[in-house]
């Protein structure tokens, strides 16, 4: 073999190897980048009670333990102001026949009443007193009498609710905003989180959900996933969006059984009673948390026909779940059915 | 010998030994390299570790993994008058001293996500993992 041509064979041999060791490199920078990038960012968890149901916030990025702090003060401020139950509440005070005026009540009122005429009244805030009779999850929980709800069917009207300025209701009414309490929190954290220059969060109030910004730098979707309605220890699958609210309203959640019969806490405020449709579960996905809160349970007084046609309305994304556990997905949702 | 079996004036089989590098070498190099990275990242996932954690009036009190605790054992711990039981298989409430026992009521809990809660007695149990598929739960 000529001089030349050897020199070319251990060049071209040289050439190889630098070229290996660059394409090695590449490879293993690349990985490291994509690992690095799906690598979550730093979180803090947080766990409490408020509203009466349980909260978990979880934040990613920077200083997230004070923030999930801030969130969780952010829910106990709103459950002083909404919540029948609390002495003092501005809803309490509506309820004693006060006037208040206050703009997020005068906000969440508005959106009630929209909801309530959508729904044909199925979905209505003034439901207060045939709540209080059934007493889901408190300690007078019981199955009314027909007299007794027929009673307090009569006051059940949102057209009487008074919202400009101040609100407040007729004599006999009382306020109950137990429906779209929790989605309303997820839309106040929402515009606090705004604010602030937090990665992401994911916040729980008692399963109504508020997903925010990014868990992540490879900005990966957030996995939220559906409790099973009739299965212990299951979900139903998993719903994955990049920001958004969602809420889930079945039949599961709270409820009693008497002489055989399972009374659940979602009442049709056209008859006082449970609501009996063809569904046991709506999840909606909505770009509000208020609007996912009531419709979720709006749709599921409704039933599968009648709340399709509002979630279109709404124009939000929706899983239904009937009475024979067929799943019937509405709108465009990245919705994977657990096996 | 001819010059076929001569690289560099050195015989092809003696060029092994002096440089250890051959093309099958380097891909056997990348493989190996390959191979390591994946182990490596799949290093990261240390299974199901699911924990149990405990909340009682907005403080974490307790934690305690799962997998830690043998097969046929039970661990029962008290916080605020809710007496948690905690084994390899699940996590639930065995008494409390709620008034409307809801928290008793409710079935064992063993996969991340779920929770118990006492709220008259502002005790949350949940499970968590580090390497969930899931960030949280609607119901």
């Amino acid at each position: 073999m000529s001089l030349k041509k050897q020199i070319n064979t251990k060049t071209k041999n040289i050439l190889i190897c630098v070229a290996s060791v660059i394409a090695v490199a590449a490879i293993v920078f690349s990985i490291y980048i994509v690992t690095q990038n799906k690598k979550d960012f730093d979180s803090y968890t947080k766990n409490g009670i408020s509203m009466g149901t349980v909260i978990t916030v979880k934040t990613y990025g920077n200083t997230t333990a004070p923030k999930a702090e801030a969130i969780m003060s952010i829910i106990n401020g709103l459950d002083d102001t909404i919540s029948w139950r609390k002495e003092g509440s501005a809803v309490s005070k509506i309820n004693n026949g006060e006037k208040v005026k206050l703009a997020d009540l005068s906000t969440i009122v508005s959106q009630c009443n929209t909801i309530s005429k959508d729904s044909d009244g199925a979905f209505d805030p003034t439901i207060g007193r045939v709540s209080t009779l059934w007493d889901f999850g408190g300690e007078n929980e019981r199955l009314p009498s027909k007299e007794e709800i027929s009673e307090a069917l009569k006051t059940v009207d949102y057209t009487k609710i008074n919202k400009n300025g101040s609100v407040y209701i007729s004599d006999g009414q009382l306020l109950d905003l137990g429906a779209i309490g929790k989605g309303y929190a997820c839309d106040l954290i929402k515009q606090y989180l705004s604010t602030t220059d937090i990665e992401g969060a994911v916040v729980s109030v008692g399963g109504s959900i508020l997903a925010y910004g990014n868990r992540n730098k490879a900005k990966d979707n957030w996995r939220i996933a559906i409790k099973h309605p009739r299965k212990d220890n299951a979900f139903l699958g998993t719903i994955s969006i990049d920001e958004g609210f969602v809420s889930t309203s079945g039949d599961y959640e709270k409820y009693f059984e008497k002489d055989g019969k399972r009374y659940h806490h979602i009442l049709d405020a056209r008859t006082g009673y449970p609501a009996e449709s063809d569904l046991i579960s709506v999840t909606i996905v909505a770009e509000n948390g208020l609007k996912s809160d009531a419709l979720s349970t709006a749709c599921f007084i409704l039933g599968s026909e009648k709340g399709k046609e509002l979630a279109e309305l709404y124009k939000v994304k929706a899983i239904f779940v009937d009475k024979d556990e067929n799943v019937d997905v509405i709108g465009d949702i990245d919705f994977e059915l657990s096996k | 010998m001819n010059y076929s079996d001569l690289a560099y004036g050195i015989p092809r089989n003696q060029l092994r030994y002096e440089l250890g590098i051959k093309r099958c070498d380097i891909i056997i190099l990348v493989v190996s390299i390959l191979l390591w990275i994946c182990l490596f990242v799949s290093g990261d996932d240390q299974g199901d570790n699911v924990k149990a954690v405990v909340y009682s009036s907005g403080q974490l009190v307790y934690e305690k993994s799962l997998s830690q605790i043998d097969e046929d054992e039970q661990i029962t711990k008290d916080f605020n008058g809710v007496k948690i039981v905690f084994t390899s298989e699940g996590v639930w409430v065995e008494e409390s001293t709620c008034p409307n026992q809801l928290c008793v009521k409710q079935s064992s809990i063993n996969i991340d996500g779920e929770a118990i809660a006492c709220i008259p007695q502002r005790v949350v149990v949940s499970l968590e993992s580090e390497t969930t598929d899931i960030d949280i739960v609607t119901y």
